[in-house]
């Protein structure tokens, strides 16, 4: 988590070209090197230096320019020309790719080029050639991939306990609590802590829920009132309604805490900071959970690592920005998109709002790839098995519902075929 | 099309007369007829330098040194960022910036920041 928290860093009205200078330095690097191992006869071009009919690759950031993408500027043109988009969707049929390096832009066309799976803020590489108008005829897309990824620990030793018939550890993972809101049904979120700490079921179940080794708790886990935060002073009943949720998953957490290390992540709707990399929820809204130890504030994204797998995952904000501006058959697709761009949250700056404007590196850029990759708060519980070039590169992909909606919570084992079971309440 | 990006500043050489720099401004007839003396005025507000007009030209040369350095593109925007922290990114990059624009910030004492910094 160390790369994700703010620690020094103090915002002094710079402005966001550092952070796209430092994530096209980086995989300047990258690219090249796999430029040169799949096309070792064709040279890398800087854009200015196209030509027409050369053959060439150009790496750069990729902009979509898009019909439909709200624009303050909208707002002071004569004729409102601009049809109207879905709050869901920007994506339009003539929308097109331009190619952005240090020296200029071009745009790209070609029929290997699909816009709509493409979104602003990636860097790739294209090899194609000059074409006669000023544009850019791709052939081929390349991209960096997933990125390079340590072995999985393979399980070894005998279990813990004679009895256990699996010596598997689990990793639970919820999120979308919404603590506070309408929807939320108070007696499933005790339901689930009951099953996380062993207080139901038979022993069977007990077994089952003892192998659970960590919870973690990615996002909107309140959903605090924002009217009454209308900027007069607040009355005394209306300060016990905004507390309220906070203090019953104090409440949630100081139990499960009890039993095993908690992780919680902030998320959208959750009192933190509004830009991404969201940092830590103080410690003070929990007082009665932080006073554990394995108690644990993380930031949105949040990477760790257990038994030798590394997780990494995000309260939801890049996968859902990605969802406005591309197209993908679910959102699995989706994830496993930034992996092979090795980027977390590529539309950053630009449509994903708030990222915070940093000088020296870009946080998002995956250097290593985790074994699990999880995304919370989105409609429904999918994974899939994400692999790259080479088969042995693995990752499990999840996507987390929300609890508040559907009452599924997800748990993860940590063996070799990185199994998942979900439990329904 | 590919646009070039052009640099808003082109760099004074030493012992140019005002009269003969290489900006190319578009003047009406309106204008042509401002006298020779408060072009220059316009031109010194219009590029203002960390130094004034007539310092000893040591300066005008660190300077010189240094603005090259901020426009340089391989070492990324120079707004928002002082010199020396500009540095120390690109050489935390591995870029290998050149060492005596370090020296100069450090011990002969350039401007912290760019030419830009706190305009834009």
């Amino acid at each position: 988590d160390e790369d994700f928290e703010r620690r020094d860093q103090r915002y002094k009205g710079q402005q966001y070209s550092h952070l796209y200078y430092c994530r096209l330095h980086k995989f300047r690097e990258v690219l090249g090197s796999i430029v040169q191992s799949s096309l070792p006869r064709v040279p890398v071009s800087p854009i200015l230096g196209l030509k027409d009919g050369k053959r060439c690759v150009v790496i750069g950031t990729v902009y979509k320019q898009m019909k439909l993408k709200p624009s303050i500027l909208d707002e002071y043109a004569k004729e409102r020309t601009k049809p109207l988009a879905t709050a869901s969707s920007f994506m339009h049929s003539e929308d097109y790719l331009v190619l952005e390096d240090a020296s200029g832009r071009v745009k790209l066309v070609g029929s290997m080029i699909v816009p709509s799976n493409y979104v602003t803020g990636i860097v790739i590489a294209a090899w194609g050639q000059g074409g006669k108008d000023g544009d850019f005829f791709v052939r081929q897309i390349i991209e960096p991939g997933l990125p390079p990824q340590s072995p999985l620990p393979s399980i070894t030793g005998k279990p813990a306990c004679p009895y256990l018939k699996f010596r598997d550890k689990y990793v639970a993972l919820v999120s979308g609590l919404r603590i506070g809101s309408d929807h939320c049904n108070p007696l499933q979120i005790q339901l689930l802590v009951d099953h996380l700490t062993g207080h139901l079921g038979d022993e069977q179940e007990q077994m089952l829920s003892a192998q659970v080794v960590r919870l973690i708790v990615a996002g909107n886990s309140l959903d605090v009132q924002y009217n009454l935060l209308a900027g007069q002073a607040i009355s005394a009943k209306d300060q016990a309604r905004l507390t309220e949720p906070v203090k019953e998953l104090d409440i949630v957490l100081t139990q499960v805490t009890a039993a095993m290390p908690v992780d919680i992540m902030p998320g959208a709707n959750d009192p933190a900071n509004f830009t991404l990399p969201q940092q830590p929820l103080h410690k003070c809204l929990f007082p009665g959970a932080s006073a554990y130890s394995t108690f644990l504030s993380a930031t949105n994204p949040h990477r760790f690592e257990l038994d030798g797998i590394e997780f990494l995952g995000t309260s939801g904000q890049n996968v859902d920005d990605l969802e406005k501006y591309s197209e993908a058959k679910d959102v699995i697709e989706l994830m496993e998109r930034t992996l092979r761009w090795r980027h977390i949250a590529p539309t950053a700056p630009d449509t994903l709002a708030g990222c915070f404007p940093y000088t020296d590196k870009d946080p998002f850029v995956l250097d290593t790839c985790p074994h699990v990759y999880f995304c919370g708060n989105q409609k429904s519980f999918m994974s899939r098995l994400v692999t790259g070039m080479y088969i042995w590169k693995l990752v499990r992909a999840i996507s987390i519902p929300r609890f508040c909606d559907s009452g599924t919570a997800v748990m993860v084992t940590c063996s070799d075929r990185l199994f998942v079971g979900f439990q329904h309440r | 099309m590919a646009t070039k990006l052009t640099s808003v500043l082109k760099p004074r050489k030493k012992g140019m007369s005002p009269q003969k720099k290489k900006k190319k401004i578009i003047l009406s007839d309106a204008d042509q007829a401002i006298g020779a003396s408060e072009k220059r005025v316009a031109r010194a507000l219009v590029y203002p330098s960390a130094s004034s007009t007539d310092v000893a030209e040591d300066e005008d040369d660190v300077e010189e040194m240094l603005r090259q350095f901020d426009l340089d593109a391989k070492f990324g925007p120079c707004v928002g960022l002082s010199r020396i922290e500009r540095w120390e990114r690109a050489q935390r990059h591995g870029l290998c910036p050149p060492q005596n624009i370090r020296d100069v910030l450090e011990r002969v004492g350039g401007e912290p920041n760019c030419l830009w910094e706190g305009r834009v």
